[in-house]
């Protein structure tokens, strides 16, 4: 018998049966924990950040006082202001295009469940705004709102959505749903890593849709892929006599084509799912996953469109707009025939789309440029308008 | 013990360094100890008690430099909770005082002691035995993080070895090594509130709706 064995016997002693007495103690829910984590985690960064800073001017004072010692005093006092820049807080993002209400609070007001507040800017937020580590969105009943990353990657909010900046390539989403289309340019940024209370989303190059409710996720991709690292079991005692979690750490696949069902009792050795091109993925409250192929058109993609950041297009070709309308619209497009295509070669286009969505656009922009437009299901056909 | 506070300033550093790992590993040693800590004096009010939890590691957080290493991380942290519990009772218009538990009050842990003399059969019939459970539960989120789940996965969940070893990211080796930590110092703990407990056997629990 190996001394492992020894230790599995049981073990009839009064210990034993004290513990056996009390029970299993209460445990956070799973999805709090995560929320929790994700919220500690910003404040952990934040005091690392602040202990480096304070550690580098420690050394960057340390280092003024050598040169006070050694260099002419004159050049020693541009250096020691040099030394101490006021700190500054870095811009993560910028606003793109707010439809209120949008509320925003900054970074430092915290902790518990962060709630929204009233501008931080002084103004009700609009484009252009700017948005600090910890920045908090919350787009209220009927708001939306879109921002740029500074690694690229433009976010939208759905109504009904809070979502923390808490990193260039890191967010929150605490609710409710946001869409992504991150830089295709891969080796210019890192990957966008979302973090929500069932796991943790990180984008491949890609548009996609992650909705977040209470103990459920659903991810949608347009184009791309994204991988879901499923949360992992919370770390406490035992689960046996708790519900299975969210995390799909008792789950099992309806499809077969995800991560498999762990053994009982056992840890979920592959939490990973990606989710590639016209392709959603549920996570349920009990952990069950499934998979389907979606249209990367249509009714359920429409309120991405609504606030979709300006296009400008003073100075800018036909075709460049063509690209964005179909991008946002989730078409492919051509033009009908070569007479169109030259003339549409010609066209340089002038004025202002803000406040358009993309489908109103083309309404707008394509009849003073002698053209028209009809729609093959998802194929966006361009022609020379004949009337 | 000094084991711990060293195991709580080498954490602690690798905290302010940065390191991704040891914030998890402060996380899943906390967390749920500390919202366990609040549940207690708020009325089990869940909801609540995640709050408060989540407040507190947050403040915890933000002022982990002034941590001294005197007393253990948890000690420390169950100070801030004991804060984030108070502000939370005034907000909710309770008396801010709160409920006193086993470890707050000397005067509870003497009357505990004083069970000895009765044994088990007496203690079940002073005192409820879901405040003994309490108590016992309460003392187990007092031992060092982790050897609480081992002892429960072990004893409650009769896991083997082996799997109490994949949890804690252990070899079996060292998971035994561990479990036998935790019940020493969970005895030691037991013994150091209610000596009779760890060396009496307690009475098997009767089946509810059965007449003795």
């Amino acid at each position: 018998m190996s001394a492992s064995d020894q230790f599995d016997q049981p073990p009839e002693t009064p210990i034993a049966e004290l513990l056996r007495l009390a029970g299993h103690r209460p445990q956070p829910s799973p999805q709090r924990a995560a929320l929790a984590l994700a919220a500690i985690d910003a404040e952990w960064r934040h005091t690392v950040r602040r202990r480096r800073r304070r550690r580098s001017l420690w050394r960057l004072a340390t280092a003024a006082i050598v040169l006070l010692l050694l260099a002419p005093t004159a050049w020693i006092a541009r250096r020691a202001r040099r030394a101490a820049p006021p700190p500054v807080s870095q811009t993560l993002a910028t606003l793109l295009a707010v439809s209120p209400p949008l509320r925003v609070a900054t970074a430092g007001t915290g902790a518990r469940a962060i709630p929204a507040q009233a501008p931080a800017h002084g103004h009700p937020p609009r484009a252009g705004d700017t948005l600090t580590a910890g920045a908090v969105l919350d787009s209220g009943a009927s708001g939306r709102a879109a921002f740029r990353l500074t690694n690229g990657a433009t976010v939208r909010l759905d109504e009904q959505t809070r979502v923390r900046v808490d990193a260039a390539s890191r967010l929150t989403l605490e609710r409710g749903a946001i869409y992504v289309e991150s830089d295709s340019r891969r080796d210019a940024a890192p990957a966008l890593e979302l973090r929500t209370a069932q796991g943790v989303v990180r984008d491949i190059g890609t548009q996609f849709e992650v909705r977040a409710g209470d103990d459920d996720i659903r991810i949608r991709v347009r184009e791309g892929e994204v991988e879901l690292e499923r949360r992992a079991p919370v770390p406490a005692s035992g689960d046996a006599g708790r519900p299975p979690t969210a995390d799909g750490s008792r789950g099992t696949v309806a499809d077969g084509g995800g991560a498999p069902a762990p053994e009982a009792g056992g840890v979920d050795r592959d939490r990973v799912v990606r989710v590639t091109q016209a392709e959603e993925v549920r996570v349920g409250a009990r952990g069950l996953l499934s998979r389907r192929i979606i249209p990367r058109h249509g009714a359920d993609w429409a309120w991405v469109a609504s606030i979709a950041p300006p296009f400008p297009i003073e100075g800018v070709r036909l075709a460049p707009l063509l690209d964005w309308v179909s991008r946002e619209q989730g078409w492919s497009w051509r033009y009908a025939d070569a007479a169109t295509a030259r003339h549409a070669g010609t066209v340089i286009l002038h004025g202002s789309i803000d406040g358009l969505t993309p489908s109103q656009a083309l309404d707008a922009v394509l009849p003073t440029c002698d053209l028209s437009h009809r729609l093959d299901g998802a194929q966006l056909i361009v022609h020379l308008d004949t009337r | 013990m000094p084991g711990d506070l060293d195991r709580d300033r080498a954490l602690v550093r690798q905290l302010l360094d940065g390191d991704e790992a040891a914030l998890q590993q402060f996380f899943d040693g906390m967390f749920a100890r500390v919202y366990r800590f609040a549940l207690a004096r708020i009325d089990q009010r869940e909801d609540a008690a995640e709050d408060i939890a989540q407040a507190t590691l947050c403040h915890a957080m933000r002022r982990l430099e002034t941590w001294r290493g005197e007393a253990t991380l948890f000690t420390w942290v169950c100070t801030l909770c004991r804060r984030e519990i108070q502000a939370w009772r005034l907000g909710q218009q309770l008396d801010a005082g709160g409920i006193t538990l086993i470890e707050d009050d000397p005067e509870i842990r003497a009357a505990l002691e004083s069970l000895h003399d009765r044994g088990w059969q007496a203690a079940e019939a002073a005192v409820e035995r879901r405040e003994l459970a309490a108590l016992v539960q309460r003392l187990l989120d007092h031992l060092p993080a982790r050897y609480g789940d081992a002892l429960e996965w072990k004893y409650l969940d009769d896991l083997p070895v082996r799997d109490i070893a994949a949890r804690l990211d252990l070899s079996e080796k060292a998971a035994e090594s561990l479990l036998t930590r935790a019940r020493a110092a969970f005895r030691d703990v037991v013994r150091s509130v209610a000596p009779h407990l760890a060396s009496t056997r307690p009475a098997a629990p009767r089946p509810s709706g059965v007449l003795p």
